[in-house]
């Protein structure tokens, strides 16, 4: 187990910025097609803004805790997908303030 | 920068010699059981350059007959099979399989392995594409080929709209590229994450193989919903599951989502190992190391899981709420970034270097050129109006033939000639190279550019014929004259290749190019004849008399320490060595298996049931002849030079087994994850065929005592064997089974008042008891397969990687059956 540790806490550091853009992603898209099948489209901005703000506060954790290592590659990478997450959080989140919710 | 060397004597005569003779091709008829890397990969890249010439021909076909308005030369019933066979064909039979092909016949080599860990699932895996592949080829000259295009949206593809065998041939006549593809993301995954050179480092890994395990992670991810997508079709045209017939609450939309799933990431399945070996070219023609190199891996990865976010792109005209669109608009023009990334480092890389103006070159330069119009297209089709105009028009056929072409064909051709002297004993010629190159580029460009504009003024894609008079026609005739001239350039390349190619692992052409990574150090089939320490990103550049050292044996495992096939299993991420790893010979085991999983596949999909059974019974069979001889008994620790001894046997987390069952399960927990969401999703689009009444209590907490039951079984199990007691272990894990197997039957008769025909509600519910049925019996043939050996003295305390295999892929199941229980009796409670 003692060589496999490193291994499974790097994997994590690796795919912690993959999980929080998927599950933003997921529960963004999710909420949306439930909410305007069953007729909640107000719901829609508040639930959309909140869950992004969660996600967005998540990525940039994880930003700064891999720029605090950013000699090691695997955490450069992190914090590096840590921001591309956060560019994609903040790009998709804005359709909510743009469009109408169902439409 | 100098690295002391393990074995700095002289080798002992003979030892060099040993290594040939483990290592040889077996000859004659038994050459179809080889499975060393270099000649798999290289039957595995000319199988798959077969399809892309067979689906080229189909290609011409259609071009022929849409040279002129309304000519009559093919009529629709075959045309609608010709694109549909294109379209599969070059992405399931020719691109996934060329860049996979790429990755087993490179990376050892690449990662200073011997062969990839699993020598026979790569021959497996081949075997079952190419006897597959050819056959569902042949479908079409008896009319059977698929004709509802490579994306078989029902209800066009459903039992009413498409009775016959055509659609089924789709069906399951992929199935067996789908094992194949996830057997070689096993194979890729666990081979560049624990068979790396001893200091190759995650930072020193060439780009590449970061690349392809990327690609490896998305098959992972991406063809389960393939498998789910084809299963519920399967399910609704063999026994009438209504999953996509609206009237019984089913939903068509529910397969575009499951398609496209997979379609898209299929897209980055095959452009990201393509952009990889695009950057393992660049710097040696350049004679520079790649600019950029960990912006480059950042952009991989991105590319990677950003190309999940995009499906619905494929969906913008299907009517789906316009917020939820613009968040697959924003991923969509989000993932021109890390491309941008890559195109940039290469360019850069590029204008540092001296490049020298070779044929790789001219199509790297070419792919850039194609690679980044076919880009900037995209970016239009991402945005949601713009969208909408073009939808189903040649403007989309010409965008993704930018996209596939620029970012997949053309790096495949670098590679051919850049490649080629590693595996051949001449290289290819650059002269003809150079018309190879101009013929194509034009070819291409004349064929498919006119194409936006024949799109932008309205001709509909998949349409056989037009009239004339509506401004299409001449450029029509443009494109097919370009197609011929594309044609040209590939048969030109068919000629030199011919004339060129000679196969060779020892007596390669070699570093032609001055390149610096460790493919390129004087091999045979056992690969170099030591394993180099590496320090470097370059070894071959930055570590004088590299090349040397390693061929006489002066770095690690000079010679065959255990006097059979091996390689040196290193830890994932500082590539320490760990254990030495024995591997198998030659067999007929994985040919006959996938020659016979092929054929079942095939027989299932024309209704001959019983064949199909037999032939699936013979793969089994082979299957376990197979196994049976793996997992030889410990053989204590050698020594590999430098000091260093090895264990020859390892168990538990270190093994490479364990590691190849870790993934193994993240393709089941993406097979439920994409059913589960399939019963989400009908539930959203028909919440009124959920019941309010399911069955009572009692039923789901018997299934789940039971299934806890069997877990826990399985620890018993482990925690005798720990102690030696084989025997009673063995027993314990048969109860275990018997256990499980009691839980599925109680979640059976729980669900018996259901008929899956009648509703969608039925037919999601059947399904998930049916999966939990699937892998009770999965998991049951490995805890046999354990018993078997433990009751024949073939495991124990050490040896004991069987028993480990069936120990945890039972504990997964478990944790999924349970989740199962929950998701079908507790979700209805809920929302009753």
């Amino acid at each position: 187990m003692r060589r496999v540790s490193p291994f499974a806490a790097a994997a994590l550091r690796l795919s912690a910025p993959v999980l929080v853009w998927a599950l933003h992603f997921a529960a963004v898209y999710g909420f949306t097609g439930l909410a305007c099948a069953r007729g909640w489209a107000s719901a829609v901005p508040g639930a959309v803004g909140a869950a992004s703000v969660i996600a967005a506060a998540a990525a940039l954790a994880i930003v700064a805790a891999g720029w605090r290592r950013r000699a090691e590659l695997e955490s450069w990478l992190s914090a590096a997908l840590g921001g591309f997450a956060l560019v994609a959080i903040a790009y998709e989140a804005l359709g909510a303030w743009i469009v109408p919710a169902c439409a | 920068m100098a690295v002391p060397l393990p074995n700095p004597g002289t080798r002992p005569p003979g030892e060099l010699d040993e290594l040939r003779r483990i290592w040889r091709t077996p000859r004659g008829l038994r050459f179809l059981t080889v499975i060393n890397n270099n000649y798999v990969g290289v039957l595995y890249v000319g199988t798959a350059f077969t399809f892309f010439l067979l689906a080229g021909l189909l290609a011409l076909a259609m071009r022929t007959q849409l040279a002129v308005p309304e000519n009559d030369l093919i009529g629709p019933g075959l045309y609608n099979q010709l694109f549909t066979m294109h379209g599969t064909i070059m992405m399931f039979l020719f691109a996934v399989p060329a860049v996979e092909a790429m990755g087993i016949l490179l990376l050892p080599n690449m990662l200073g392995a011997r062969d990839l860990p699993f020598p026979r699932l790569s021959a497996y895996a081949f075997w079952a594409y190419a006897v597959g592949g050819f056959a569902f080829f042949l479908s079409l000259f008896a009319g059977w080929a698929p004709d509802g295009g490579w994306f078989m949206n029902p209800p066009l593809t459903t039992g009413r709209y498409s009775p016959g065998y055509n659609a089924d041939f789709w069906l399951l006549g992929i199935g067996f590229i789908e094992i194949s593809a996830i057997a070689g993301a096993v194979e890729i995954i666990v081979g560049i994450l624990r068979t790396r050179a001893p200091g190759m480092t995650l930072a020193r890994m060439p780009v590449f193989a970061w690349a392809m395990l990327v690609f490896a992670l998305m098959i992972v991810c991406a063809f389960p919903a393939m498998i789910v997508a084809t299963a519920l079709l399967e399910l609704e045209r063999a026994f009438g599951w209504p999953f996509f017939f609206a009237e019984r609450g089913g939903d068509p939309l529910l397969w575009q989502h499951l398609f496209w799933f997979f379609g898209h990431p299929e897209v980055y399945i095959i452009f990201l190992p393509a952009a990889g070996m695009v950057s393992m070219i660049v710097p040696a023609m350049a004679q520079t190391p790649l600019a950029g190199y960990r912006l480059v891996v950042l952009a991989l990865v991105a590319t990677g899981f950003l190309s999940f976010g995009l499906w619905v792109h494929h969906m913008f005209a299907t009517g789906i709420p316009r917020l939820s669109l613009s968040f697959f608009q924003a991923a969509s023009t989000a993932v021109a970034i890390p491309s941008g990334i890559q195109v940039f480092a290469w360019i850069a890389t590029l204008a540092r270097g001296r490049v020298r103006p070779s044929t790789p070159t001219l199509f790297v330069l070419g792919m850039l050129f194609i690679f980044v119009l076919g880009g900037l297209t995209g970016v239009m089709v991402a945005v949601v109006p713009f969208d909408w105009q073009a939808h189903d028009t040649y403007f989309v056929v010409a965008h993704l033939h930018y996209v596939l072409i620029g970012g997949m064909v053309f790096p495949l051709f670098a590679a051919f000639y850049y490649w080629m002297p590693y595996c051949s004993r001449n290289a290819l010629s650059e002269r003809l190279g150079r018309w190879v190159f101009g013929l194509v580029f034009a070819g291409f460009n004349i064929a498919f550019f006119p194409m936006h504009i024949t799109g932008l003024i309205g001709m509909p894609r998949r349409v056989y014929t037009y009239p004339a008079g509506m401004g299409w026609d001449a450029l029509n005739l443009v494109s097919t004259l370009g197609a011929f001239m594309l044609a040209a350039g590939v048969a030109l390349f068919l000629f030199d290749l011919a004339r060129k190619f000679r196969m060779a692992s020892e007596a390669s052409a070699g570093n032609v190019w001055n390149a610096g990574t460790l493919e390129w150090l004087p091999n045979g089939n056992y690969a170099s004849r030591s394993i180099p320490v590496v320090a470097s990103r370059e070894p071959l550049w930055d570590q004088p008399n590299l090349a040397r050292d390693v061929a006489q044996g002066r770095y690690y495992l000079p010679g065959a320490a255990t006097g059979r096939r091996e390689t040196i299993v290193s830890s994932a991420l500082d590539a320490e060595p760990q254990f030495l790893l024995r591997m198998p010979d030659p067999g007929w085991a994985p040919v006959v298996a996938a020659g016979f999983t092929a054929a079942f596949f095939l027989l299932l999909t024309v209704k001959l049931l019983a064949p199909a059974l037999v032939c699936a019974a013979i793969a089994i069979g082979a299957m376990v002849h197979w196994g049976w001889r793996l997992d030889p008994p410990p053989a204590g620790d050698v020594a590999i030079g430098g000091g260093v001894h090895l264990p020859t046997y390892m168990s538990g987390p270190l093994s490479h087994a364990w590691w190849a069952m870790g993934v193994l399960m993240l393709v089941s927990a993406s097979i439920y994850g994409c059913v589960v969401f399939s019963y989400l999703y009908l539930w959203t689009v028909s919440p009124g065929i959920w019941p309010t009444r399911v069955p009572g209590l009692g039923w789901p907490l018997a299934a789940a005592a039971l299934v806890a039951a069997s877990a826990g079984l399985v620890g018993l199990a482990n925690r005798l064997l720990k102690r030696g007691r084989v025997r009673t272990s063995a027993a314990a894990l048969a109860l275990a089974l018997v256990s499980f197997l009691a839980a599925v039957g109680v979640e059976l008769a729980a669900h018996s008042a259901l008929s899956p025909g009648e509703s969608a509600y039925a037919a999601i519910v059947m399904l998930v008891v049916a999966l939990a049925g699937f892998f009770a019996a999965a998991a049951g043939a490995l805890a046999l397969f354990a018993v078997a050996r433990m009751l024949n003295g073939l495991v124990d305390a050490q040896r004991r990687v069987v028993f480990d295999n069936a120990r945890i892929f039972s504990y997964y199941v478990a944790a999924q059956t349970l989740a199962g229980i929950v998701l079908v009796h507790g979700f209805p409670r809920l929302v009753a």
